[in-house]
C-alpha cells in the first residue's frame, strides 16, 4: 500500500515534470518571439506636430482630470506677431489682451513687449488646458510655433493612451523615451 | 488581567467610533466630489453661452464701454470658477482619502484589539458542506450550468452579430468594362485633348435669338471657366456657388438636370482663397471634368480632386493640401489607363508635382515633383515612336515624363512668362506657346534624354499678341487664337498662311472640326474661320465664352458665361 | 546709432545655418531682435529615466523571491503583509500601475500581429516573469508582488464567505475576459484589460467617471469579498493558474501535523483550501458520453463564436468609421454630424473602397478570431466540468496550488504553525 502511493505519487510528480517542462519552453518561445520583435528603448507617448490637427479631443480624452496634453511654445520658430493668430481671436477690437480679444478660454498665454514691432508670447502651463484653440490659430495662418506636446512630469505613460485612441489626426506616437518631444523644425528633439 | 481587558474594551469602542465617523465623513465627501465633478464643466473648457451672447453684443455695439466691462467681469468670473472648481475636486479628493484610509485604519485597529485565537466555527460546516446536492456532485453541476449559461450567451451575442454590417465591401466594388470614349467628349478639349474633329455634321450657322439650329439652351447657376464634358446622355459641367464646390449632370438630349451634387470637402472652404473670376482669377472650378464613361472625376481650384459615379455619388475625394497658385489652378486631369493623371503645378518652393492616382480608390500610384512655379496648362499625352510620353508646359519649360512611372524623359527651355497653354502635338512635332506681351510658338522633337533645348527645337517664331488658350492643329495647319489674331501656319516650317485680324479676345480654345475652325470669344462671339483662313460667319452669343465648345454626335455644346447651348439641327 | 556687427554677423550665421531649410515654409520669419533679446526655450521636461526602467524588473524579481520566501520559508503572514505594502505603494502609487503583466499580455499579443506596435522590452520581460516564477515558486507573483491584489487584499475588511460552487463558476470569467482581450489586442481595437482595469485609477487618485466608479465599485466589493477582481477576472490570473498547478514548490499547511482542525479552511479569503475527503470510488461510466458532449459543445462554442465576433468587430474603430462613412455617403449628408474622426478621413481624401476593404479584412479577422474565442471558452468550460468532475482523496487540508495566492493566513491561524513559532522554530524547514 504504502509503496504504491509513493510509485503514484511519483508519477504524478513526473507528470508534473513534464509539464513544467512543456510550459517552460512554451513561454520560452513565445518570449523569445516577443524580445525578437521589440523596440529596444524604453517608450514615451508624444504628440507629432505635424500630424496634429488641433481637434481639442487633449483636453477631454486623457485619463488625468487636467490633460497630460499641454501646448508649449517653440520660440525659435515664433514670428513675435503683433497680431497673433494664437492670441487673438478672430475679429478682435484692438490688438490689446483684453478678455475680449483672447483665444485662450483660461488666458494662459502671456504677451510681452519685446522691441518694436515684437511680441513675445509665454504659455502659463499651470492653466493651460491643452484645448489646442491657440495652436490651431497659430499653425492656419502663423509659423505653428504654438504646438501641443505631452509633458512628461504629468503623463502617466499608459499601456493604452486614450486620447490616442480617439485622436482623429493619428498623430499620437510612441517614441524614445530618451528624445521625448517632437518639434517641427527637428521633428524629434 | 481585567485592567487590560477592560483597556481594550474602551479602544475597541473608540476605534470603531472613529471608524464610522470617519466612513461617514469619507461617503459625504465621495458623494460631493460625485455630484460636483459631474456638474457643471468638465476637462475641457468649453465656451460660455453667456460670454458668447455678450460677445456678439459686444460686437453690435462696439464702442459701449459698459458692455465692454460688464464682458470682461463675466469673463474673469468664468475663468475664475473653472480653476476653483478644479482646485476644490483636488482638496476634496485629499479629504476624501485621508478620511477613507482613517477608517479603514480605524477598523483594523478596532479588529486588532478584539482579536482572539482563531476557534472552529460550528455553523461554517453548512457552508462548505454542500459538496453533494441530492446525490450529484455540485460542482459538476454548477459548472456544467455555467456551461449552458455561457453557451446561451453566446447564442445571443451570436444572434446580434448575424445582423450584417450595413454593407458588404464586395458590392460596392467597381467593374471593370471596356468602355468605347471614341464617340465621346469625354475632357478638355475631347477624348484626346486636341480640340479635333474628323467626322459627323456640324452646323456652321445659327442664331440664339430666333433659336435657329438651338435645340436647347438652359441658365446656368454656377459660373465657372471649366468645359463641358458628353458622355453618351450625360453631360457634365462643374462650377462653384457661395464656395460650395459642385459637379452637375445634365441630360445631353434636352438639357434637363440629372443631379447636381456638392463636393463633400469638410475643410472650411472660408480658409481658401481663390481668386474669383471677376477678379481676374481662374475661379474655384476652372479645371474641366474627365469621365471614363462610368466614373467622372473633377478637380477644383482649393485642390481637391474629387471621384463621382454617374448617379451622382462621391466616390473619394483627395486633397493635396494648399497651393500658392495666384490665379488659382486650372489644370484638366488626364485619362491614362487605369489612372488619373494631374499636373499641379501650384507655385511655391517644392509645391508644384506631377501625381497618378487610382481611378477607383483615389490612391497615389506615383508622384513627381516639379522644378516649376505656377502654371496653368494641362498635360497631353502623345504616342512617338512606339511609346508613350506625358507632356507638360510650365514655366520656363517643357518637360516629357513617362506617363507609366512619372520618370523625367527630357525637357526643352523655350519658354517665358505665365504658361496657361497645354502642348499639342501634330506631325511629330509638339507645339508650346508662352504667354507674355510677346508669344512664342516653339515646334520641338521629342525623344532624348535630359536639357535637349539645342537640339530639338525644329522652329520658333514670335508674334506680338498675347496667346493664353491652346491651339488646335490636324498635322498641317496650326490654328493659333491670339489676342485680336487668328493665325493660321504651316507646321512643318512655322509659316503663317493667313491672319485673321478681329477686334476680340480668345480665353476658349479653338477647335477644328472638319476643315472648319470655331473660336469662340471673350466678346461673347462664335468665329467659323474656314481651313484657307476665310472668316465664314460670326454667330452671335449672350454673354462671353471662356469654355471650350464639346462637339458630339452632331450637336456642339458651348457654355457661355450664363448659358449653356446645345446646337445642331433637331 | 551703434551696431554691433559682429554679433550680427554671427547670428546671421547661426540663423542660416539651422533655420535655412525651415524658414523657407514659415510666413512670419523669426525676426532678429536689435535689443539684447535672448529667444526662451522651448520647455520639455524629461521623461522618466531609462535606468529606472532596469530598477523596476529588479525590483520585481527581488519582490517575487521575497515574497516566495517569506510564504513557502518564513511562511509568515507579516512579512507577506509587509512586502505587499511595500508593491503597493511602489508599483500601484509610485508607478500608478503602467506597465503591468496583466496589460502586458495585450501589448505581447498585439506585437505578434502587427510587427510596427512599438513595443518596450519592458512589457515582455514584465510579463513573462511571474509567468516563469510561478512555474517553480506557485502564485508568489499574486501574493507580494502584485499591486492589484495587495490593495484588495488590505482592504478586506469582514469577509462573506461565498459558496464556493459559486466561486468555481465565478472563476471562468477570468477566462472569457482574457479571450476577449486577446482578440481585441489582436485586431487592434482596444486594451480592454487596461480600459477597464479598476484600480489604476484609484492609484492615480484620478481618471475618468466610468473608470473611477468601476474602482470605486470593486474598492466595496474587496471590503467584503477576498480579492475579487483577483479570483474572477484577473486575466493574468487566469494564466497563472495552469501553471501554478505544475509549480515545483507550493504552500503546505504542515501536512505531517495536521490536527483536522478546520482553521485554515476558515481563515482563507479565497476558498483555496479543499477539505479532507474520501469519496467513494464511482465507476467509470459514460466516458464516451462526456467526450461526445465536450466536443459538441467546442463545436457549438466555435459556430456561435463566429457570429458573435461580427457582434464584436462593430466596436473596433476602422468599423465604426466605415459604418459612419457609409452612411455620410449613401444617405443625406446634410443631416448627419460627423464624428472628428471621419471628418479627419474625408478631409484626408482617402476611398471609402479602401477603408471598406480594410474593414472587410477587420470583420473576417473578428470572424476568424471569435471562432477561437467559442472554442477557447468551451473548452476552459469543459476542462472545469471535468475537474470538477473528479473527486481526488485526501485526508488531510490542502491548500489548492491553482487558486492559493500565497498570502500566508492560513500559516496564521494554523494551532501547530503557532506552536512551532512560539517555541523559536520560526523558519521551519519543510522537508
Amino acid at each position: 500500500m504504502e509503496e504504491n502511493k509513493t510509485k503514484k505519487v511519483s508519477r504524478m510528480e513526473f507528470l508534473k515534470n513534464l509539464g513544467r517542462g512543456a510550459l517552460l519552453l512554451f513561454l520560452g518561445i513565445t518570449g523569445g518571439a516577443a524580445l525578437a520583435r521589440v523596440k529596444k528603448k524604453p517608450a514615451v507617448w508624444q504628440i507629432d506636430p505635424a500630424k496634429c490637427i488641433q481637434c481639442g479631443r487633449c483636453a477631454t480624452e486623457c485619463v488625468l482630470r487636467v490633460s497630460a496634453v499641454k501646448c508649449v511654445h517653440n520660440f525659435s520658430l515664433c514670428g513675435y506677431c503683433n497680431l497673433c493668430f494664437g492670441f487673438f481671436q478672430a475679429g478682435q477690437r484692438e490688438l490689446t489682451s483684453g478678455g475680449e480679444n483672447q483665444l485662450c478660454p483660461t488666458g494662459a498665454i502671456k504677451r510681452k513687449f519685446v522691441e518694436y514691432p515684437y511680441y513675445e508670447y509665454t504659455i502659463i502651463e499651470k492653466l493651460c488646458v491643452g484645448c489646442g484653440k491657440c495652436v490651431k490659430g497659430c499653425t492656419a495662418f502663423g509659423n505653428g510655433s504654438l504646438q501641443l506636446q505631452v509633458m512628461h512630469d504629468r503623463c502617466k505613460n499608459c499601456n493604452e493612451c486614450l486620447i490616442a485612441k480617439a485622436c482623429a489626426g493619428k498623430a499620437f506616437v510612441r517614441i524614445p523615451a530618451e528624445k521625448a518631444y517632437i518639434t517641427k523644425e527637428g521633428r524629434e528633439s | 488581567m481585567m485592567d487590560q481587558e477592560n483597556r481594550n474594551n474602551i479602544l475597541r469602542l473608540f476605534f470603531k467610533q472613529v471608524a464610522v465617523a470617519a466612513a461617514i465623513v469619507a461617503i459625504l465627501a465621495a458623494l460631493t466630489l460625485t455630484v460636483y465633478y459631474l456638474s457643471g464643466q468638465q476637462g475641457n473648457i468649453q465656451d460660455s453661452p453667456v460670454l458668447t451672447a455678450l460677445k456678439a453684443k459686444l460686437e453690435k455695439y462696439p464702442d459701449n464701454e459698459k458692455l465692454l466691462f460688464e464682458f470682461r467681469d463675466q469673463d474673469l468670473k468664468e475663468r475664475t470658477a473653472f480653476f476653483r472648481k478644479s482646485s476644490f475636486l483636488d482638496y476634496g479628493k485629499n479629504i476624501f482619502i485621508v478620511f477613507f484610509l482613517l477608517a479603514l485604519a480605524a477598523f483594523r485597529l478596532k479588529g486588532v484589539f478584539t482579536e482572539r485565537l482563531p476557534e472552529v466555527k460550528k455553523g461554517s460546516e453548512t457552508v462548505y458542506k454542500t459538496g453533494e446536492l441530492a446525490g450529484a456532485n455540485i460542482y459538476m453541476v454548477s459548472s456544467g450550468l455555467t456551461a449552458v449559461i455561457i453557451l446561451g450567451l453566446l447564442g445571443t451575442f451570436a444572434i446580434w452579430g448575424f445582423q450584417k454590417l450595413p454593407f458588404e465591401p464586395a458590392e460596392t466594388e467597381i467593374k471593370e468594362k471596356v468602355i468605347d470614349l471614341s464617340s465621346a467628349w469625354n475632357g478638355f478639349r475631347g477624348p484626346a485633348g486636341t480640340g479635333l474633329v474628323k467626322d459627323g455634321n456640324y452646323v456652321k450657322e445659327w442664331d440664339i435669338k430666333t433659336g435657329k439650329n438651338i435645340i436647347w439652351q438652359i441658365a446656368l447657376p454656377v459660373k465657372s471657366y471649366s468645359s463641358p464634358v458628353v458622355y453618351k446622355d450625360n453631360l457634365f459641367l462643374t462650377g462653384s456657388e457661395a464656395k460650395v464646390l459642385k459637379v452637375s449632370c445634365y441630360d445631353a438630349k434636352n438639357g434637363s438636370l440629372k443631379w447636381s451634387s456638392s463636393v463633400m470637402v469638410p475643410v472650411k472652404l472660408d480658409d481658401v482663397e481663390i481668386m474669383s473670376e471677376d477678379a481676374g482669377g481662374a475661379g474655384y472650378a476652372a479645371p474641366t471634368t474627365v469621365t471614363d464613361g462610368e466614373l467622372v472625376f473633377a478637380f477644383f481650384a482649393t485642390d481637391h480632386l474629387v471621384c463621382f459615379d454617374y448617379a451622382g455619388k462621391q466616390r473619394w475625394v483627395k486633397y493635396f493640401g494648399k497651393s500658392e497658385n495666384t490665379y488659382g489652378l486650372s489644370s484638366s486631369p488626364l485619362l491614362w489607363k487605369k489612372n488619373i493623371i494631374l499636373q499641379l503645378d501650384r507655385g511655391g518652393e517644392g509645391l508644384s508635382k506631377l501625381v497618378s492616382l487610382d481611378r477607383k480608390t483615389g490612391q497615389i500610384t506615383w508622384e513627381t515633383k516639379r522644378p516649376v512655379g505656377a502654371s496653368w496648362g494641362t498635360p497631353a499625352i502623345i504616342e512617338y515612336k512606339g511609346k508613350n510620353e506625358l507632356i507638360t508646359t510650365g514655366e520656363e519649360q517643357v518637360i516629357s515624363y513617362d506617363p507609366d512611372t512619372g520618370k523625367e524623359l527630357w525637357r526643352v527651355k523655350c519658354l517665358t512668362g505665365e504658361i496657361s497653354t497645354s502642348p499639342v502635338y501634330g506631325d511629330g512635332k509638339i507645339i508650346a506657346i508662352d504667354v507674355g506681351s510677346v508669344s512664342t510658338v516653339s515646334a520641338i522633337i521629342p525623344g532624348g534624354a535630359g536639357d535637349v533645348t539645342k537640339t530639338n527645337i525644329v522652329w520658333s517664331m514670335q508674334e506680338e499678341n498675347q496667346a493664353i488658350n491652346t491651339p488646335v492643329t490636324d498635322g498641317k495647319l496650326l490654328v493659333v487664337a491670339m489676342n485680336s489674331l487668328v493665325v493660321g501656319q504651316d507646321i512643318k516650317t512655322g509659316k503663317v498662311l493667313w491672319k485673321i485680324s478681329l477686334e476680340d479676345d480668345f480665353w476658349a480654345s479653338p477647335s477644328l472640326v472638319n476643315g472648319t475652325i470655331y473660336v469662340p470669344s471673350q466678346k461673347g462671339k462664335v468665329y467659323i474661320v474656314s481651313y484657307e483662313g476665310k472668316l465664314l460667319g460670326t454667330m452671335d452669343m449672350d454673354s462671353k465664352c471662356s469654355a471650350s465648345p464639346a462637339f458630339v454626335d452632331g450637336k456642339i455644346f458651348i457654355r457661355s458665361e450664363k448659358n449653356l447651348f446645345c446646337i445642331g439641327t433637331r | 546709432m551703434k551696431v554691433n556687427y559682429k554679433r550680427v554677423l554671427i547670428g546671421a550665421i547661426f540663423l542660416y545655418l539651422v533655420a535655412s531649410p525651415v524658414f523657407g515654409e514659415y510666413k512670419f520669419p523669426p525676426p532678429e531682435f536689435d535689443t539684447n533679446y535672448l529667444v526662451p526655450v522651448m520647455r520639455t521636461v524629461p521623461a522618466r529615466a531609462d535606468w529606472l526602467v532596469y530598477l523596476d524588473i529588479f525590483i520585481l524579481i527581488e519582490v517575487i523571491l521575497l515574497s516566495a520566501w517569506a510564504s513557502l520559508k518564513r511562511r509568515s503572514r507579516n512579512i507577506v503583509m509587509l512586502i505587499s505594502m511595500f508593491s503597493l505603494l511602489y508599483f500601484g502609487f509610485y508607478k500608478e500601475g503602467c506597465i503591468c503583466p496583466i496589460g502586458a499580455v495585450q501589448d505581447i499579443v498585439l506585437s505578434l500581429t502587427n510587427p510596427n506596435y512599438y513595443l518596450p522590452f519592458t512589457a515582455v520581460l514584465i510579463f513573462i516573469i511571474p509567468l516563469v516564477a510561478s512555474l517553480f515558486i506557485g502564485r508568489a507573483y499574486c501574493g507580494g508582488a502584485c499591486p492589484h491584489g495587495a490593495l484588495q487584499d488590505l482592504l478586506l475588511l469582514k469577509e462573506i464567505k461565498i459558496p464556493r460552487w459559486l466561486d468555481r463558476s465565478l472563476s471562468m470569467l477570468a477566462y472569457i475576459y482574457l479571450g476577449l482581450a486577446v482578440l481585441f489586442a489582436l485586431t487592434d481595437s482596444v486594451f480592454l484589460i487596461c480600459k477597464y482595469d479598476p484600480f489604476v485609477p484609484i492609484f492615480r487618485l484620478t481618471g475618468p467617471f466610468y473608470m473611477l466608479l468601476n474602482g470605486g465599485f470593486f474598492v466595496l466589493l474587496s471590503l467584503f469579498i477576498g480579492r475579487p477582481y483577483c479570483r474572477f477576472l484577473c486575466p493574468y490570473g487566469a494564466l497563472l493558474k495552469p501553471l501554478a498547478l505544475v509549480s515545483r514548490e507550493k504552500v503546505t499547511i504542515t501536512p505531517d501535523k495536521c490536527i483536522v482542525c478546520k482553521l485554515c479552511e476558515d481563515s482563507c479569503p479565497f476558498g483555496a483550501i479543499n477539505k479532507p475527503d474520501k469519496p467513494e470510488r464511482r465507476k467509470a461510466k459514460n466516458r464516451l458520453v462526456v467526450l461526445g458532449l465536450f466536443i459538441s459543445g467546442l463545436i457549438a462554442g466555435g459556430v456561435l463564436g463566429n457570429y458573435t465576433g461580427a457582434l464584436l468587430a462593430t466596436y473596433n474603430r476602422d468599423v465604426k468609421l466605415a459604418v459612419e462613412i457609409y452612411a455620410y455617403s449613401e444617405g443625406e449628408p446634410e443631416k448627419i454630424i460627423l464624428s472628428d474622426y471621419a471628418k479627419e478621413y474625408i478631409r484626408t481624401g482617402e476611398s471609402s473602397l479602401l477603408l471598406y476593404e480594410k474593414v472587410a479584412g477587420v470583420k473576417n479577422k473578428f470572424k476568424t478570431g471569435g471562432i477561437y474565442l467559442g472554442v477557447w471558452i468551451m473548452f476552459v468550460m469543459g476542462l472545469q466540468f471535468l475537474y470538477a468532475a473528479r473527486k481526488p482523496k485526501r485526508d488531510i487540508y490542502e491548500p489548492d496550488s491553482a487558486r492559493c495566492m500565497s498570502c500566508a493566513r492560513c500559516f496564521r491561524d494554523c494551532p501547530i504553525e503557532r506552536q512551532e513559532k512560539s517555541t523559536g522554530d520560526g523558519s521551519r524547514k519543510q522537508e
